[in-house]
């Protein structure tokens, strides 16, 4: 593999890790959230 | 909508790294050897399609939380403050990528990550300047207090960034390469499928800049929510 393949490889792997990350952090907002508005308003289940 | 962006987000920026390597192609720059000048391969001109939408991301974070901080100051809604603070903070993250990017460049173009070029001087005092934001923040106890006071800091500190990022940059002298943006046949060095895929940079850039923002005001309301519950179940 070239020069230019290791680097995109890196760059590839290092925005997967964001990626994920930021899925991640999102999904467990959301139940969060969701979590709170239950106990909030427990007729809503 | 919400749902789909983030699909979207790491399509755009997945297929932007990729089209970097492959549909882009190596730029070329003179090099005087012997008398003559011959055109070599420059492939360090790609840290390029990330440093600029990073320094993209950075005036539009800082643009964003003076817009907020003034909408604060107009209705004292804590919630345009929650959006000053994530844009702020993500103005500084992105500041801080471009200079890091850029110092990856200079070490190889320049011979040194650190040069005092003017250019990385005032994105060094930029983020000094939105350091104190943050410092500030953390000083204050009343929230109100604190609130009214970041938004008047965030909107004299944005007044520097046009001074900082455009204008000092041009008056003084400079090593940064600026002729590489214009993208007139004479003096740029970009063609048109750079420029396309560049473009393709900035708006994955900003796509992230929204979902990022989006999570980080969620949480910031969230946090804000949890501690006034707190302090009334405290009080009770």
């Amino acid at each position: 593999m070239s020069g230019a393949g290791y680097v995109l490889s890196a760059i590839l792997v290092i925005w997967l890790g964001v990626f994920i990350y930021l899925v991640s952090v999102e999904r467990k907002l959301n139940r969060v959230i969701r979590d709170q508005a239950f106990r909030d308003k427990p007729q809503a289940r | 909508m919400a749902r789909a962006w983030k699909w979207v987000t790491g399509a755009l920026m997945t297929a932007s790294i990729l089209l970097a390597f492959t549909y882009s192609p190596v730029a070329t720059r003179p090099r005087f050897e012997g008398g003559q000048t011959t055109m070599v391969p420059w492939p360090e001109f790609r840290i390029f399609f990330f440093h600029v939408p990073s320094a993209w991301i950075a005036t539009l974070g800082f643009l964003v939380a003076m817009i907020w901080s003034i909408r604060y100051l107009k209705t004292r809604d804590p919630k345009q403050d929650d959006v000053a603070l994530a844009s702020s903070e993500l103005g500084f993250v992105f500041c801080a990528v471009a200079l890091a990017s850029g110092m990856i460049w200079a070490r190889r173009e320049w011979g040194a990550f650190w040069n005092w070029d003017p250019r990385q001087n005032t994105v060094l005092i930029l983020l000094l300047i939105y350091g104190g934001y943050f410092t500030l923040r953390s000083a204050i106890a009343d929230e109100d207090k604190r609130r009214r006071i970041v938004a008047v800091y965030s909107i004299f500190a944005f007044v520097t960034v046009p001074f900082l990022v455009f204008v000092v940059p041009r008056v003084m002298e400079t090593l940064h390469p600026s002729p590489i943006i214009k993208t007139d046949q004479q003096s740029g060095v970009m063609n048109a499928k750079m420029r396309q895929v560049f473009y393709l940079f900035l708006l994955s850039y900003t796509a992230l800049y929204v979902w990022i923002l989006n999570i980080r005001v969620r949480v910031e309301r969230l946090s804000r929510a949890n501690v006034v519950d707190l302090q009334a179940q405290e009080v009770a």
